[in-house]
């Protein structure tokens, strides 16, 4: 049986996963790949039927059915989606920044280093911009998804001020993406 | 401190209730100083649901003494509505600045819902019914109504939040057809 904190972190997950899906399917509509809105319509509708079943289902034997397609479908976003919805068993170990509030749209920032009119300078360790501020950020470091521990290089991330302090500086003509939701 | 009419209204997992709980603050007027307390559920086309089953006024009386946890089970409801639902206080001693009345569209969604959750249950049984496009069509349109209802709900468009509940039921009766 699912417990109740499974289908509260299956929820958490399926809602950051159509944010990742239908990011992708922006991508895959511009470069003509693949369409996948049905994919991401139905993990949006059924986790919205879990959403509704949990004060009163969990533990019965149809919501498990339920929950368990639920899991099935943000599968391919699972690693990525835990580690944005902080879930507690994905690649970040501890607390992530949540927004105490949704501040607006997401969206991605893209910066060389050092590049003329960039706002990072060639070896410096820190970027700060205030959409960042109440954010939760995705940060990649030349197509490598830094994290706080484990990686080449690390982050910090003041979600008050929007400074994201790197564990070394960047180097010449590296590229940053921030993503922020 | 004047006195502020609010409540809440919750719908469980028994399509045919409604809950709806007074929740004003009586520490600044006492309960003793109301006349009346009572309850109008509007439908859309102006018609108000009947409680108990074969009250003949507009009203339910959501009486003090009647319901001392300020709370109402209204049972009955025989499909999804988008409702206006007024509570009216009557003060014998009228507070200048306080508010006795509170109207707000609640849309009832909860046979949606259901519906919603068994077809997501055909689903998981089944994923490839999601070929077909009637399931998937059918499905989508059910799932567009209710959270059409619910946001019209949020605006306070009882009319709306109505028909799309309506649209919605249409789809279920179908339900064998679709799902």
């Amino acid at each position: 049986m699912l417990s109740n904190s499974t289908i509260t972190d299956y929820i958490k997950l399926a809602d950051v996963s159509v944010f990742l899906g239908m990011d992708e399917f922006q991508k895959k509509r511009y470069y003509k790949w693949v369409d996948e809105t049905k994919k991401i319509r139905v993990l949006y509708m059924v986790n919205e039927v879990v959403r509704w079943g949990q004060p009163y289902l969990v533990g019965t034997q149809g919501f498990d059915l339920v929950g368990n397609y639920l899991y099935t479908l943000f599968g391919q976003w699972i690693l990525r989606a835990t580690q944005i919805a902080g879930t507690g068993s994905g690649l970040v170990v501890g607390t992530p920044v949540i927004p105490s509030t949704t501040p607006g749209a997401a969206g991605t920032l893209t910066i060389v280093v050092g590049s003329v009119g960039s706002a990072i300078p060639a070896n410096s360790n820190t970027y700060t911009n205030v959409l960042l501020a109440n954010r939760t950020i995705i940060v990649v470091l030349d197509n490598l998804v830094l994290q706080t521990v484990g990686t080449p290089v690390t982050y910090i991330f003041n979600n008050v001020t929007g400074t994201i302090t790197f564990s070394a500086p960047l180097s010449l003509n590296q590229v940053l993406t921030v993503i922020y939701i | 401190m004047p006195f502020v009419a609010n409540y809440t209204v919750a719908q469980g997992l028994d399509c045919s209730q409604l809950i709806i709980t007074d929740t004003s603050s009586y520490s600044t007027e006492a309960k003793v100083t109301f006349t009346y307390r009572r309850l109008y559920l509007y439908k859309a086309d102006g018609t108000t649901i009947k409680f108990p089953a074969g009250s003949t006024t507009d009203y339910i009386n959501f009486s003090f003494a009647g319901y001392p946890t300020d709370q109402i089970t209204i049972t009955g409801i025989d499909q999804d509505y988008g409702l206006r639902v007024v509570m009216e206080l009557n003060s014998s001693a009228p507070q200048p600045g306080s508010i006795y009345s509170k109207s707000s569209v609640v849309g009832l969604t909860c046979y949606t819902n259901t519906a919603l959750y068994g077809v997501a249950q055909v689903a998981a049984v089944n994923p490839a019914r999601l070929e077909d496009p009637v399931f998937y069509e059918s499905w989508s349109e059910l799932q567009t109504e209710r959270d059409s209802a619910v946001m019209a709900a949020t605006y306070g468009d009882q009319l709306a939040c109505d028909a799309s509940l309506k649209r919605a039921k249409n789809i279920i009766n179908q339900s064998a057809l679709r799902f």
